[in-house]
């Protein structure tokens, strides 16, 4: 059975009000694909009957998991290339250069999902930046959700997960295999902690960043939030510090502090010079 | 974790495959290093008497080209192409594991198969004409490009075929698009499984992952497969319609794989007549 429009709203307001994800009305098969079989692990036989629940009590652990089950999670090793292209070749050299003195890099990795992109920059900072192994480098991940955090903690990966993007030297170099799953190695779990946040949230905990990775988040906003986020990002980031978008994703339009630097594909953005 | 589809089923599932015959293993194994030992390519073969077989059968028919007819694998190997041989081996071996209709897709065996049959030819051709070498193995890639669908086909229930339906007509996108927004996976990864576990080259491995989505394999072999998929739906839409298609589609959206395959527009027109060629005159002996 499809899902009523009453419904529809119900949930696109929860999703939008909690995560700050637009839901489009052509979305609805996303809703119910995502939904259904939500419903039914909850023991419930519809959406209908899950909306029912959800509206007779206050919020509690069901809202979460219907948030988070249309909170989409896609995320890569190396994922897109171009970005950690840059990050080797240009923004890395530079900053290290730059902080010789401090011996301190702080990079922010917002949306982070399962940690595939936290991890993939601290591997790219052991494998090519060695001289850096005794800098005091913080790799800060975080992201909205209690269970990706608890996978991207746990560090294990699926066959399916490494074989999106990561080249086979680095799998065997930065990974163990542990049964059917590929773990990752001390050397670079330590480098990355994982904290939770909500973009939506008014203050963020994030110290001041050299390098922002906040890449395929700002899609799913509406123009609104998307301002505010960038307005808050110009905040963290420090003022010769680097900003990565997604490929799909523009700061033009919304907030002209930031200007795009040209590097293939790689979505890099800096502070605009005063 | 996906609700909408337990990917350790998935995986479970693609390593559950019978694995390939040491023949098969082996040759994929000797045709990935470029300088193949021909002698021992055929030694391989030779050690298989059904598979000597069907290959000579195949090296006369009218796919060989014509001339005298041969009598041994070092002949058929002249004549037919390392890299072919090696994927009509590998096609033989999978076969086997095809059903009647490719569950959850729909697709009739036969339909199948000729679509891998025409990417296959297709990326031979795509090879010959292009100024980068993608190694032997081309044209088994464009034979196995699909081989997810066999396993990934199994988990598709009419809730989740109705769902990736729409995911495509209300989303406006394509159909490996919609399989990842529905399934977190899509077959393409689901054949890069099955290759792992087969134990094929790594070559082979990407170049079934990635033949929707090439840039992200970071590998020539993907654009060769991606852009094999794309003519091997034209020739098959023209096989069935028993016509040629008048007018060749538009190949705007494959000016990326073109150029890195070091390939022009004007090239992929012969590269199709050619793959429907090569499909015709094979037809008959693999089906």
């Amino acid at each position: 059975m499809g899902l009523g429009h009453s419904d529809f709203d119900y949930i696109s307001s929860l999703v939008l009000k909690r995560s700050g994800i637009v839901l489009e009305p052509e979305k609805t098969y996303l809703v119910e694909s995502r939904l259904l079989p939500l419903a039914r692990h909850e023991g419930l036989s519809s959406i209908a009957e899950l909306v029912v629940k959800m509206r007779e009590s206050t919020l509690n652990g069901l809202h979460q998991k219907v948030v988070e089950a249309m909170t989409t999670n896609e995320t890569s090793f190396f994922r897109d290339h171009s970005p950690f292209e840059a990050l080797r070749t240009v923004v890395l050299p530079e900053l290290i250069q730059r902080r010789a003195a401090e011996r301190r890099l702080h990079i922010w990795c917002g949306a982070s999902s399962t940690g595939q992109e936290p991890y993939t920059i601290a591997i790219v900072l052991r494998e090519h930046f060695p001289a850096c192994a005794d800098w005091n480098i913080s790799i800060v991940a975080t992201d909205l959700s209690t269970d990706v955090l608890a996978r991207a903690r746990a560090a294990r990966y699926s066959q399916l997960e490494v074989n999106r993007g990561l080249p086979t030297p680095l799998l065997s170099k930065y990974f163990s295999h542990q049964g059917t799953e590929w773990v990752i190695k001390d050397e670079v779990r330590r480098l990355v902690e994982f904290r939770q946040l909500n973009l939506l949230d008014a203050a963020w905990n994030i110290a001041p960043a050299d390098i922002i990775f906040l890449r395929n988040v700002l899609i799913y906003f509406d123009v609104a939030t998307k301002k505010a986020i960038l307005h808050k990002i110009r905040q963290v980031l420090r003022v010769d510090g680097w900003f990565f978008l997604g490929g799909a994703e523009t700061t033009m339009n919304l907030d002209d502090s930031f200007e795009r630097v040209p590097l293939e594909r790689s979505g890099c953005y800096r502070l605009r010079k005063k | 974790m996906s609700l909408t589809l337990d990917h350790n089923e998935v995986m479970r599932a693609a390593n559950g495959l019978p694995p390939l015959p040491q023949s098969a293993m082996r040759l994929t194994t000797l045709l990935a290093n470029e300088e193949a030992d021909f002698r021992e390519v055929v030694k391989v073969i030779e050690y298989d008497p059904s598979l000597t077989l069907k290959l000579l059968k195949i090296a006369n028919s009218a796919f060989g080209g014509g001339g005298p007819r041969i009598g041994n694998i070092h002949q058929a190997l002249v004549r037919l192409g390392t890299g072919t041989v090696a994927g009509f081996v590998i096609s033989a071996c999978v076969r086997t594991l095809i059903g009647e209709r490719i569950p959850g897709y729909g697709i009739p065996e036969k339909d199948f198969w000729t679509h891998s049959l025409a990417a296959a030819f297709a990326a031979e051709a795509i090879q010959a004409r292009s100024t980068k070498w993608h190694g032997n193995l081309a044209f088994t890639a464009g034979l196995l490009h699909d081989i997810g669908k066999l396993i990934l086909g199994r988990f598709l229930d009419a809730d989740a075929r109705s769902w990736l339906e729409r995911a495509c007509e209300d989303g406006h996108q394509p159909a490996f698009r919609a399989e990842r927004e529905i399934l977190s996976m899509h077959h393409g990864e689901v054949g890069g499984l099955i290759a792992q576990h087969w134990e094929l080259p790594d070559c082979l491995v990407k170049g079934i992952i990635f033949h929707h989505a090439p840039d992200e394999g970071d590998d020539g072999i993907c654009h060769v497969t991606h852009l094999a998929n794309e003519i091997a739906h034209e020739v098959a839409a023209e096989e069935r319609a028993k016509k040629p298609t008048l007018s060749p589609r538009s190949t705007r959206n494959l000016d990326t794989t073109i150029a890195v395959l070091g390939l022009s527009a004007r090239d992929i027109e012969p590269i199709r007549q050619e793959a429907r060629r090569s499909l015709q005159a094979v037809a008959s002996e693999v089906n």
